[in-house]
């Protein structure tokens, strides 16, 4: 469903035209619902590319080419040409290096042609690097670098949960507040030991572009805080006793 | 808010951790008071001492020096050490980059990479004091990302304050000290 008319948008106005095009394909085949389908995937991706402005493009729907399932935005404000040609050139691109929210809202709008292609054009463009309409591809697959931390918690148990598909444990934290964290029913089990006790738990989570997921505590024990600067003294007393000759003033200067 | 917590540098572990030889200056051994009386005091008012991970790897040292690590090593485990996770190694990139650009070349960056990294866990931890005994570049990595927590040099003297009359007390018993010496001194010399 190809549209045949003449782009003869205002040049001060650039217009966002979004087409689904196919041989063959007639307009009675765009539903109400595919076309609601459309115009969402379509500002779900004006919003993801729009997020990082600190002004705001608000395109409004223009017109509906008669003959054609082209969707033509526009917007009054000067964000909006800047909007329109980053949106030509991420689909130019295939979403790489574009957020994960960009590439998410692409392959919501590619999928959206179902019948057929989607057809991204920039009417009214006097830069010729735009002015013609292109097909949109599907999105490219990147893969994104997985990476594992791990981090210490210190505080009390105040709460240990079994439920039917998972466990999870309260911990009062050291640091002021109350978190819980999910763990295996063994650990549960260790935990409920230490009940009202002061603790120490071992945290792993995984991060994957933007994904942030805490797989809980890998384990828990008792731990009561020892005095810093008694050690300290312990230390310096053992370290006198076995004779260490270390000028500590010169020491501290080499770790500028 | 933040936190009731005081991390706490390499300089600090080895001022109060390592015996003096006897060939410091007059002046390490104040130091040495002062930072103990401070760090007392702030364990006293309630701050909780929060030893980053990368000082105990700062602390590595070949030779006699291995002795501190070893007992470092053999009472940590009831400090809270506090692992330089994926949130501190954001926040010290941060306050590397520009300034590892700043620094010039010839002088050493692995140390702007240690106190960055102890000065991140510091502001990622939301503490209320970095201390130190050697301030280097703590304040400029605070300063870039606009932490809230006030770098404290344990061994400086007191400005107010009871103590501040102590300071000064020690300050001119050592001045006395080493003009005695030096008079005893001068009739050899001549």
């Amino acid at each position: 469903m190809s549209s045949q008319e003449n782009t003869t948008q205002a040049p001060e106005s650039l217009g966002l035209g979004i087409a689904v095009e196919g041989e063959g394909i007639a307009p009675s085949d765009l539903t109400i619902q595919h076309l609601a389908e459309l115009l969402e995937a379509t500002a779900a991706v004006l919003n993801s590319l729009d997020s990082d402005r600190t002004q705001r493009a608000r395109p409004y729907l223009r017109k509906i080419r008669e003959g054609s399932a082209e969707l033509v935005f526009e917007s009054a404000e000067l964000e909006w040409a800047g909007l329109v040609n980053d949106f030509y050139d991420v689909v130019k691109a295939r979403g790489a290096g574009a957020k994960a929210a960009v590439k998410r809202s692409l392959i919501r709008l590619f999928k959206a042609g179902r019948i057929g292609g989607i057809r991204v054009s920039v009417i009214g463009s006097h830069e010729e690097a735009r002015a013609q309409p292109i097909r949109m591809a599907a999105p490219v697959e990147e893969r994104e670098a997985t990476i594992e931390w791990t981090s210490t918690v210190y505080g009390r148990v105040v709460g240990v949960n079994i439920f039917a598909d998972h466990s999870t444990v309260k911990m009062e934290l050291a640091d002021g507040g109350r978190q819980d964290y999910t763990v295996e029913v063994s650990l549960a089990e260790k935990a409920a030991r230490l009940f009202n006790k002061p603790a120490r738990g071992g945290l792993y989570y995984v991060t994957s572009g933007e994904r942030h997921e805490s797989t809980g505590l890998t384990d828990i024990e008792f731990w009561r805080e020892s005095d810093f600067l008694d050690d300290l003294r312990v230390i310096r007393r053992e370290l006198e006793e076995a004779g260490m000759q270390v000028n500590p003033e010169e020491w501290i200067r080499e770790l500028d | 808010m933040l936190k009731d917590i005081g991390v706490v540098d390499s300089s600090v572990v080895i001022l109060l951790g390592v015996p003096m030889t006897g060939k410091e200056s007059a002046d390490y051994d104040r130091r040495f008071q002062r930072a103990s009386e401070r760090m007392q005091e702030l364990w006293e008012e309630g701050i909780r001492f929060v030893i980053p991970a990368p000082v105990i790897t700062e602390l590595s040292r070949d030779g006699p020096g291995l002795q501190l690590l070893q007992r470092v090593l053999a009472r940590m485990s009831g400090w809270r050490i506090h692992a330089f996770d994926q949130e501190c190694a954001k926040v010290a990139a941060q306050m590397l980059y520009p300034a590892l650009r700043a620094r010039p070349l010839g002088e050493s960056r692995l140390a702007m990479k240690y106190d960055a990294m102890i000065a991140a866990v510091a502001h990622q931890l939301e503490a209320k004091y970095m201390l130190t005994d050697n301030r280097g570049d703590f304040a400029t990595y605070l300063k870039l990302v606009s932490s809230n927590t006030e770098l404290v040099n344990v061994s400086d003297p007191r400005t107010k304050g009871q103590l501040r009359f102590i300071d000064t007390a020690r300050t001119k018993a050592t001045e006395i000290q080493e003009f005695g010496v030096a008079a005893e001194r001068k009739p050899e010399g001549e």
